[in-house]
């Protein structure tokens, strides 16, 4: 039995075509990935330089042109390297109007008595922002004329802390740095273990002697087919988890992309979804004498297939069918592995966890039991 | 003649071909038609809606008024969620029925009107949700407002109606439509020129590649050297063959677009839309004319091979130039790199035509962006011949 | 001598093909047995059925005395059609887990796989993976891991097809060797040659019966031709036709191009008697020809076609 795991273990890991799909896919992926959304979380905290305009329509509310001045003040002097808030690109209203039709402007302020603001349709939150100064300038004035008018003799006592910021939520999050993006790297995880399916096909094909010339001449020989292929499944279940683990700790040790899950969390589950691929692939693979390459379409369609519905190239695949198809996710087995990293972040406690754990594993037995009925023959009507 | 034979290998390699479309066509239908739970990144404060749960434990009037400043606040959307049941606002968070989970905590009122702020109100989010920092900005400018009221005089009850009253004036925003820029009805058409890049080299190379690799490879090109056919009339055959299927995917790809966005593709600027198409589509004929080249020497292998490269070009340039994510979203570094790859140029132009990413149409740059791909498709047809003549000489001298 | 293999009344059906029609096939101990029809004519069938790879609708099939089981099975060695052996394994490394399927001792299997080796003669090949063979030398490979672990009992399945001369030479010669060291061997192939060179006993299978079976002088001595005479003769005359044809034992006479060829069966002094005629009408007599009945011409009799076609 060591004799066939070895050399069948040879035989795949000197594979090309397994060892890109398995090794090198899921880490060029993951790389992509990345470095698409590795930028993501610092660029939107980038608002500097929105550029602006500012008409002067009328007598403006007191204290807004101070407010301007300083937001768009370079404060080069004071703060080295500081930049201002806004870029005041004009004052002219037809220059302003130009410059929004070529795009080139966030918004346009109209400082009157009433102070107004011009923005581009589909606006992006460079012009959320603006709104969102003026809106708190226009509070703060209004509140100031009301108190004023009621209780003046509060005002010294309001002006002094009409600067105070204060945050009045204490907020609990579960994981602070749990980042919406990471969900792509579960999704990934999920991809390389399915994916496995490729090589659990060889698992049968290569063990059956109606599929392969290479499995008739195993099935002469005394070899017991039922160790044989359990042999070739070990064999294949124990590449796929060196790949998947050396894919993993690319992406948390080199990386460091953010699981949210201890390591071994990562491992076990991709140990769960390397057995689903392989099983998946065998069972695949036994079912009828298509040609090799059709199968291994399948087998990389369907995989794909239950990623894509988990969200691996779109993040929102999976709450979109949470909403209308709720039981799909729940035996989805791209899904269900994506979930148990999820549900570890949500979570404090394992339950929902081990839930997921357990429906894969049901998934596991399935598979596991249909290759072996599917490969159990020994005798074939044709070959 | 080979030119007939060329379009019979079709149908053996159709099968992929058509696993991308439904993926195109899934992929499509979602963006057009659900996009807001999709473009979550993309910052439009216009149209989204973020969904919050009270738990009120207080019930007074003062946390009576905060709820329905929420409840008023255009982009929040209050959902009802059974607090009594333990696991409620746990599994309410993780299946994303709600994204944020207020609670007033008992004695809101009370501090209020003693001007205590600490400690009064408390939330659970769902890590790294997109609208966590608006609600909770939107709640501390309420509060910072009611506590100003309070501090200018008012008692609890009075400063929640003004501060609410106060807010509700904000600042009179109106919009400014581009002639040139984005518009919300050419939504369905931006998309589906987007998505173009990625899925014209999936399809185009899943179904070139074989098929080239099956005629050039040595014994079928010395065989048909053989024949009266002239090597000239031959390659010209080929590539002849491959055109119109290319062009064929192109109009399953419009007529199936035409489908999905219910006749939304074209506008007064899809003219260049259609040209970039275009374009795109010669590279991809390009990319998989070169790879069905280098790979002709072992048939048995170039499906696998095929699928490699088309997907790591295919994912890696999708990624990279922006089709699944704003290239407004994009590190710099990446931008600069993805410079180098024509999907790049591709969006860029689609950016420029629609209006999208805001980007606003200027016809010199439009034509920047076409020029730039049609020399990559140019030079990738160099590559192609550069090594096809190679692979000749190699065998010349075998 | 003992029966290793025998097959009584076979009968194989695919939906409508009949591919054997009660086949019956004896083979003893210490025999190169040829099984030699065309293609299509039910040999790998048979063999197949014999490996129990394949149901069979009727008939017995028993190997070392009993049915197939794994016992039996580990005293053959098959040498399959196609070539069946991993991609992305060396040659020595191939060899060695196919014999490891028989034998389990390491250091027996070691030397088993040398021999092999040398045996084949794919000394210097040990490290090259089989995509780098030529088609002979992956034709021997496929041969070195059927019969490393030393069978009683070798199956080899047209192990000759595509190869070149050199490569058919060492490899007929390794059968025969083989044989010598006791191994009983069914050889099947279209290609009647071979089977005259090396085997002891040939069966003609054609239609998934078997046609003819005996050694091949009594496969010869079953049909009506023993000897054909060619004689370059120029400008015979009608009269002189009729005398040739009328000669003893002649029963075909043929004359065109100035050739004359005459089927004998059976009798003595055949062609002395035609040369001495000819020479007696002082007919100018250019090459002369005398040829025994190969196995095709058997073949061509009983099946009425060719053996190739």
């Amino acid at each position: 039995m060591f004799h066939c795991i070895k050399y069948e273990f040879l035989n795949l890991m000197r594979k090309k075509v397994v060892v890109f799909w398995l090794l090198g896919f899921p880490i060029i992926l993951g790389t992509l990935f990345y470095v698409a959304f590795g930028t993501l979380a610092d660029e939107e905290l980038d608002y500097k330089n929105i550029a602006v305009a500012v008409i002067e329509k009328g007598e403006a509310p007191e204290g807004f042109d101070v407010l301007i001045d300083t937001l768009s003040e370079t404060k080069a002097e004071t703060d080295e390297g500081e930049e201002p808030l806004f870029l005041i690109k004009t004052k002219d209203e037809a220059e302003a109007k130009e410059l929004m039709e070529r795009g080139e402007l966030e918004g346009i302020i109209y400082s009157d008595s009433e102070i107004s603001l011009e923005v581009p349709v589909g606006a992006g939150i460079r012009s959320g922002i603006v709104r969102s100064v003026l809106d708190s300038f226009k509070s703060r004035y209004d509140i100031i004329s009301s108190v004023a008018e009621n209780h003046p003799e509060k005002l010294p006592e309001l002006l002094e802390n009409i600067g105070a910021e204060a945050s009045f939520v204490n907020s609990s999050s579960n994981d602070a740095n749990f980042d919406p993006y990471v969900q792509y790297f579960y999704n990934l995880l999920a991809m390389a273990g399915l994916m496995g399916s490729m090589m659990g096909m060889y698992c049968s094909i290569n063990h059956q002697a109606n599929l392969s010339t290479l499995g008739a001449r195993v099935e002469v020989s005394p070899m017991s087919k039922t160790k044989d292929i359990i042999s070739s499944m070990i064999a294949t279940l124990l590449i796929h988890n060196i790949f998947t683990s050396i894919g993993a700790a690319y992406l948390v040790f080199v990386l460091r992309v953010e699981f949210g899950v201890p390591f071994w969390v990562i491992l076990f589950v991709n140990f769960l979804s390397t057995l689903i691929g392989d099983c998946l692939g065998c069972f695949a693979g036994s079912l009828s004498t298509m040609k090799e390459g059709v199968k291994n379409g399948i087998c990389l369609a369907f995989s794909l297939g239950l990623c894509f519905l988990s969200g691996l190239m779109v993040g929102g695949m999976r709450l979109i069918i949470e909403e209308t198809v709720p039981f799909f996710n729940r035996i989805n087995p791209a899904a269900l592995i994506v979930d148990c990293f999820y549900s570890l972040c949500v979570y404090d406690s394992y339950d929902k966890f081990w839930n997921n754990v357990i429906v894969l594993l049901i998934w596991c037995v399935l598979l596991l039991t249909g290759s072996f009925v599917a490969t159990r023959k020994r005798k074939y009507k044709s070959l | 003649m080979v030119f007939k034979a060329y379009l019979k290998l079709v149908p053996s390699y159709l099968n992929q071909v058509i696993m991308y479309m439904v993926i195109f066509a899934v992929l499509l239908a979602m963006v057009v038609v659900g996009t807001d739970n999709i473009s979550a990144g993309s910052g439009t404060l216009g149209g989204f809606a973020s969904l919050v749960s009270v738990n009120d434990l207080d019930g007074t009037e003062e946390s009576k008024a905060l709820i329905s400043y929420l409840e008023n606040s255009p982009n929040i959307k209050l959902i009802d969620i059974d607090f009594d049941k333990e696991s409620a606002v746990q599994d309410s968070l993780y299946n994303r029925k709600t994204e944020y989970v207020l609670t007033v905590k008992k004695g809101f009122g009370e501090s209020l009107q003693k001007g205590e702020y600490e400690n009064i109100l408390s939330s659970e989010v769902i890590g790294g949700s997109s609208y966590e920092s608006f609600v909770g900005n939107e709640i501390d400018t309420y509060m910072s407002a009611v506590r100003l009221y309070i501090i200018g005089g008012s008692d609890s009850v009075t400063a929640c109606a003004e501060a609410a009253k106060t807010l509700e004036n904000g600042v009179k925003v109106t919009s400014y439509q581009q002639e040139e820029g984005w518009n919300e009805e050419n939504k369905a058409a931006y998309y589906f020129y987007n998505f173009i890049p990625y899925i014209m080299i999936m399809m185009i190379l899943a179904i070139l590649v074989p098929t080239f690799s099956t005629f050039l490879n040595d014994e079928m090109r010395s065989r048909s050297l053989c024949s009266p056919i002239s090597p000239v009339r031959y390659t010209f055959q080929i590539i002849a063959g491959a055109f119109v299927i290319s062009i064929a995917i192109s109009l399953v790809l419009l007529v199936t677009g035409l489908i999905i966005t219910q006749g939304r593709l074209f506008n007064d600027k899809s003219v260049y839309s259609l040209i970039q198409m275009f374009i795109f589509m010669l590279f991809s004929l390009g990319v998989s004319a070169l790879v069905g080249i280098l790979c002709s020497s072992s048939i048995k292998n170039s499906p696998y091979v095929t699928s490699m490269v088309s997907n790591v070009l295919g994912l890696g340039m999708a990624f990279m130039c922006g089709v699944f994510v704003k290239q407004s979203l994009l590190g710099e570094g990446v931008l600069n790199a993805s410079k180098l790859l024509p999907a790049y140029w591709y969006v860029r132009g689609n950016n420029l035509i629609m209006g999208g990413d805001g980007a606003v149409f200027d016809k010199g740059e439009v034509m920047v962006c076409i020029t730039v791909q049609a020399l990559f498709a140019l030079a990738v047809f160099a590559a192609a011949l550069l090594a096809a003549s190679l692979k000749r000489g190699r065998r010349a001298s075998k | 001598m003992e029966t290793v293999v025998k097959i009584e009344k076979l009968v194989k059906r695919y939906k409508e093909l009949i591919a054997l029609d009660h086949l019956d096939l004896e083979i003893k101990e210490g025999e190169i047995f040829g099984l030699l029809g065309p293609n299509g004519s039910g040999k790998t069938t048979c063999i197949n059925c014999l490996l129990n790879l394949l149901t069979y609708d009727k008939g017995e099939i028993t190997v070392f005395g009993k049915k197939m089981d794994n016992e039996s099975k580990a005293k053959i060695g098959v040498v399959m059609q196609n070539v069946a052996v991993h991609d992305e394994l060396s040659v020595k490394e191939n060899i060695d887990y196919f014999c490891g399927l028989y034998v389990k001792d390491k250091k027996t299997r070691e030397q088993c796989v040398k021999e092999a080796i040398e045996f084949v003669g794919l000394e210097g090949f040990e490290k090259f993976k089989p995509k780098k063979l030529s088609g002979g030398l992956l034709r021997r490979l496929n041969i070195a891991c059927g019969i490393a672990h030393k069978p009683k009992l070798i199956i080899m399945d047209e192990p000759t097809v595509a190869v070149d001369p050199q490569s058919r030479n060492k490899i007929l010669e390794g059968i025969e060797e083989l044989n010598r060291q006791g191994a009983t061997i069914i050889y099947t192939s279209h290609y009647m040659e071979e089977v005259e060179q090396i085997c002891t006993r040939i069966a003609i299978i054609d239609k998934g019966k078997n046609l003819a079976i005996g050694t091949k002088q009594e496969l010869k001595k079953m049909i009506k031709n023993t000897e054909t005479v060619t004689v370059e003769a120029a400008g015979l005359t009608e009269e002189q036709l009729t005398a040739v044809r009328q000669m003893p034992h002649s029963y075909e006479c043929r004359y065109d191009n100035n050739t004359l060829t005459l089927l004998y069966s059976g009798g003595k002094h055949n062609l002395t008697r035609l040369l001495d005629y000819l020479h007696s009408e002082e007919v100018p007599i250019g090459r002369v020809y005398s040829t025994l009945p190969t196995l095709n011409d058997v073949f061509l009799e009983i099946t009425g076609k060719e053996l190739r076609d």
